[in-house]
């Protein structure tokens, strides 16, 4: 009799666990999607918060936090199209702060260092005179240690691209010399397979747009000349 | 056992079952509703974020103590035990805003900061270069500022109606007895300290802390770097010299070696000049920065730099400004600056310094002065933070200076001068943070002085109260003490300490990327050095005066795209009754009205960056001896239109920068005061000549290349659209 509670205690855990996780995957689906879909600042404010209630709940899950992080650089972006500049600054630092976890979580995790040079980035756009002499160089360092880390991450490119696409030309910038990353990329994102289906798999519309554009600029100056 | 295992499963499924209870509520700051917090039950799915009412609503299956959670961006996050049963749950709550350094009350009050690595102050640390018409010098940068004079012949800063001498200049907290290079009357001196060299500089023009003493009126406040990013080698080339240096970056340690080398000959020889200059200006000076992190957060900095200068010209006689005597000038300037700084613990942090001036100035004229100066400090400060409401600061110094002069004068009398003071000073200054709306500064600073035998309590204090989220008013009152001057000590040691007495009120407001700042001041000069110009060692400190004013100054960063302008006007009503005044006087570098526009565009096409600065100042005083009155004539007033412009580009892969500035573009007459022979020629008349800008435009043309920058640094990114 003990035997048969014992084995049936265990069973009950184990439902229960699998139910939990299971709760956990349908919850992180269900957000990403909605993040994907999202348009406005409360749209992505709804998934952050919600990111944010599962990292908290699930502590030793990464993605939560990263997700939590990804939607707070929209706002930030969000902030800065709307001409809210001094907005940028907190969402960028909830945004740090969400993605420090990260890396206490998975200190080798690619995606994770692609992520923090789009943070990285995201500074500049908070003050575009000044920051780029201080944030640039950090960007694309965490940019080369996500390369590093995989090479066949196709986001650590298209963000790279994405720096350099809007970097001025007399400092290496602009389309023409964005082309290589963002080509890198779009050949990347072809190929690519998402771990699991809530590992990152962004970006690929993105990358498409600033490729289009970059090598519109190539072709012009192939014309002009 | 059956019986029981049935109870474990009603158990388990009361448990797992649907018996939900919702959470609504209202989250709100003070007066307005959050839209977007995220209210949930802590380690647990449940939440929802907040509506456009700031309500929100959610459904839990959880019973028992359970931990309500909020967080929102800007807000400190909240945490609150509820119970749980069967009953719904109503709760409204209050968020509180984080204190931070953009909506936190500040003490404004008489300072202006430029700084990279805070964002609520008024200027950057590149506006000092990029300032037109200021060349890269930081004291002409700082004269776009509300509350200076544009003394065009000094080159100096001059403070709400203060002499030069008033201003003080510090480095890391140390002083800088020589912050300018040796000059002579109307030629206007260059600050020795290069801009690039400082993260922040704080420019007080009143009112400022008990840890910086022996200043009247003004303290320019410069922080230096920190570690440089990484190894670069750099080359400047300009139509006045060249310079040249290396910054070798380690891990916690770096190395900066530079030297420069001066020549205005080629200069002067294409532009007229009004001096008549036999050896135009010639320098020679290098540095050394060291800096090495001794751990996560302390540093210890190494600065040193030797320069050597000289030039020779044809100057006018004083006594008779018709007669040109031949002037020899050859300085020695060596500067020593050294400090450590390191956080303790939580709440203490600890800063000490040494700094040693060595100066020497060489003048032959008609008559001969050998000056030497010496000067060596050691100062510590600490700090404690004492809780969220309280901080303290405290310190002391100790400073040893040796002024000895030999002048021969033309009829061969010797006089020498050989002065030796040991001052030695102490402060104390506490911040009470009443709430995030108002702060007070109280403290004091004691000092003695060993040359005067004096000692003094110099009290100061400050107030701030933030209005609203975006403006807030200052308040400052301190005493402020400064030793006489050593050409006043020369004569007579048996004097006290000159005083000032400052109070002012600012207020202060911020929206966006416009700041609006208004200050009223009054200062009020007491025991200043008063003497016969007959009998200057019977001087007593019987002089007095007073300083009040208005300064207004307002910055937009936002209105043109791609363009910021600054406007600064001062007011400024001053009479004084000091050295060899007969009568209360306006002195001779004070104007009434100050203005300065200053405006820089960047411009995206040709990636360059133009800037325009207009000064206005209305007559200076001048005395007239052939008239009646002391100081009683006023000058035409002032203008000045400059022009910059600064094209960044690649040469070779290396960030290169084109520089070109010029001055007085309309070509203004301006002059700064008339001179007078002490002595009438045989009609009985002084006659005068006007003091003028050493020619009418400065030109200034250069290059500054990094050897082995990368293309992505210094960058501007633009936004993704």
């Amino acid at each position: 009799m003990k035997k048969s509670i014992l084995i049936l205690v265990l069973a009950l855990t184990s439902i229960f666990t699998f139910a939990q996780n299971e709760k956990y995957v349908s919850m992180m689906e269900k957000t990403v999607a909605e993040m994907e879909a999202a348009k406005t600042a409360e749209d992505y404010q709804k998934a952050a918060n919600v990111f944010e209630r599962i990292s908290n709940a699930e502590g030793k899950e990464w993605l939560p936090a990263y997700y939590n992080a990804l939607c707070n650089v929209n706002l930030a972006s969000l902030a800065m199209r709307g001409g809210e500049s001094d907005k940028i600054v907190p969402f960028v630092d909830k945004a740090q702060t969400a993605l420090d976890q990260c890396i206490a979580l998975v200190p080798n995790e690619s995606e994770v260092f692609a992520l923090q040079g789009f943070i990285y980035t995201s500074r500049i756009w908070a003050d575009p005179m000044n920051g780029g002499a201080t944030f640039s160089p950090m960007a694309h360092k965490a940019f080369g240690q996500a390369i590093a880390l995989d090479a066949k991450n196709p986001r650590a490119y298209y963000l790279r691209g994405q720096l350099v696409f809007y970097t001025p030309e007399f400092w290496g910038g602009g389309p023409k010399n964005a082309h290589k990353d963002l080509a890198a990329a779009a050949e990347l994102f072809k190929s690519f397979e998402p771990n699991s289906s809530i590992h990152p798999n962004w970006g690929i519309g993105g990358n498409a747009y600033h490729l289009g554009k970059a090598e519109e600029t190539v072709k012009k100056e192939k014309e002009g000349k | 056992m059956k019986n029981f295992l049935s109870t474990f499963l009603i158990l388990f499924f009361s448990l797992a079952g649907n018996a939900q209870v919702s959470i609504t509520g209202i989250v709100s700051d003070k007066n307005e509703t959050i839209i977007g917090a995220n209210v949930f039950l802590k380690d647990t799915y449940d939440g929802a974020s907040t509506d456009l009412d700031g309500k929100f609503s959610f459904t839990t299956e959880e019973k028992g103590t359970q931990v309500i959670t909020i967080t929102y961006i800007g807000y400190e996050n909240f945490e609150q035990s509820i119970e749980i049963g069967s009953y719904d749950v109503e709760i409204t709550i209050q968020l509180k805003a984080i204190a931070n350094e953009l909506n936190e009350v500040v003490i404004t009050a008489g300072a202006f900061e430029a700084s990279d690595e805070k964002k609520a102050v008024v200027l950057n640390s590149i506006d000092i270069v990029t300032t037109a018409g200021a060349l890269a010098d930081i004291s002409s940068a700082l004269n776009t500022l509300p509350g200076t004079q544009t003394v065009g012949e000094e080159g100096r800063l001059f403070v709400r109606g203060g002499a030069a001498s008033e201003t003080r200049t510090f480095i890391d907290g140390m002083f800088v007895q020589k912050p300018y290079s040796s000059s002579i009357p109307d030629v206007p001196a260059r600050g020795r300290f290069s801009p690039f060299l400082f993260k922040g500089t704080i420019f007080s023009t009143g009112g400022y802390s008990a840890e910086y003493g022996q200043a009247l009126s003004s303290a320019l406040i410069l922080n230096s770097q920190d570690l440089p990013d990484e190894t670069t080698t750099s080359v400047s080339l300009m139509t006045v010299g060249a310079n040249l240096g290396h910054t070798q970056r380690w891990d916690k340690t770096s190395l900066s070696v530079s030297g420069g080398y001066t020549n205005l000959a080629p200069y002067t020889s294409l532009v007229k000049q009004d001096l008549d200059w036999i050896k135009p200006f010639q320098g020679a000076d290098g540095q050394i920065v060291f800096r090495h992190k001794t751990s996560e957060t302390g540093i210890f900095k190494f600065y040193a730099s030797g320069n050597r200068s000289w030039f020779s010209l044809n100057n006018r006689d004083l006594s008779d400004i018709n007669k040109m005597n031949r002037l020899d000038l050859t300085n020695d300037n060596y500067y020593l600056n050294t400090s450590f700084k390191e956080i303790l613990n939580e709440k203490w942090t600890l800063f000490t310094g040494l700094a040693y001036t060595y100066d020497r100035d060489v003048v032959n004229e008609s008559f001969k002065v050998n000056t030497k100066e010496q000067s060596a400090q050691a100062k510590i400060t600490l700090s404690n933070q004492i809780n969220d409401q309280m901080s303290l600061r405290f310190g002391t110094e100790y400073m040893h200076n040796t002024f000895d002069e030999h002048f021969t004068s033309s009829d061969g009398t010797v006089f020498n001068t050989d002065l030796n003071e040991d001052y030695t000073a102490g402060f104390l200054e506490t911040d009470f943070y009443f709430s995030s709306k108002l702060v007070a500064r109280v403290g004091g600073r004691l000092e003695y002085s060993d040359i005067l035998k004096s000692w003094n309590i110099a009290p100061r204090t400050s107030l701030a109260y933030k209005t609203s989220s975006k403006s807030q008013v200052s308040l400052a009152y301190g005493q402020f003490y400064q030793n006489p001057e050593n050409d006043l000590l020369r004569f007579n040691t048996a004097v006290d300490f000159e005083r000032a007495d400052h109070y002012m009120l600012n207020y202060q407001l911020m929206k966006d990327s416009r700041i609006f700042r208004v200050e009223g001041y009054f200062k009020k000069y007491q025991n200043l050095v008063k003497y016969d110009t007959a009998t200057p060692w019977m001087s007593s400190n019987q002089g007095d005066g007073y300083a009040k004013g208005v300064d207004v100054f307002f910055r937009d960063r936002k209105s043109i795209k791609k363009g910021d302008y600054w406007i600064s006007y001062s007011f400024l009503d001053t009479e004084r009754d000091y050295r060899d005044f007969p009568i209360a006087a306006a002195p001779t570098f004070a104007s009434k009205h100050n203005l300065s526009l200053v405006y820089k565009h960047w411009i995206h096409k040709w990636s360059t960056s133009i800037g325009i600065t207009y000064s206005h100042a209305s007559g200076r005083p001048f005395h007239n001896p052939n008239l009646e009155g002391f100081n009683a004539q006023r000058t035409n007033s002032y203008n000045d239109l400059s022009f910059n412009a600064s094209k960044l580009t690649n040469i070779g892969g290396n960030f290169t920068v084109f520089f070109f500035s010029i001055s007085n573009v309309p070509g203004f007459k301006n002059n700064f005061g008339y001179r007078y022979s002490t002595i009438p020629n045989n009609d009985g008349v002084f006659e005068g000549r006007a003091v003028q800008p050493n020619a009418k435009r400065f030109f200034f043309v250069g290059m500054f290349m990094q050897i082995g920058e990368k293309f992505d640094k210094e960058n501007t990114v633009k936004p993704p659209e």
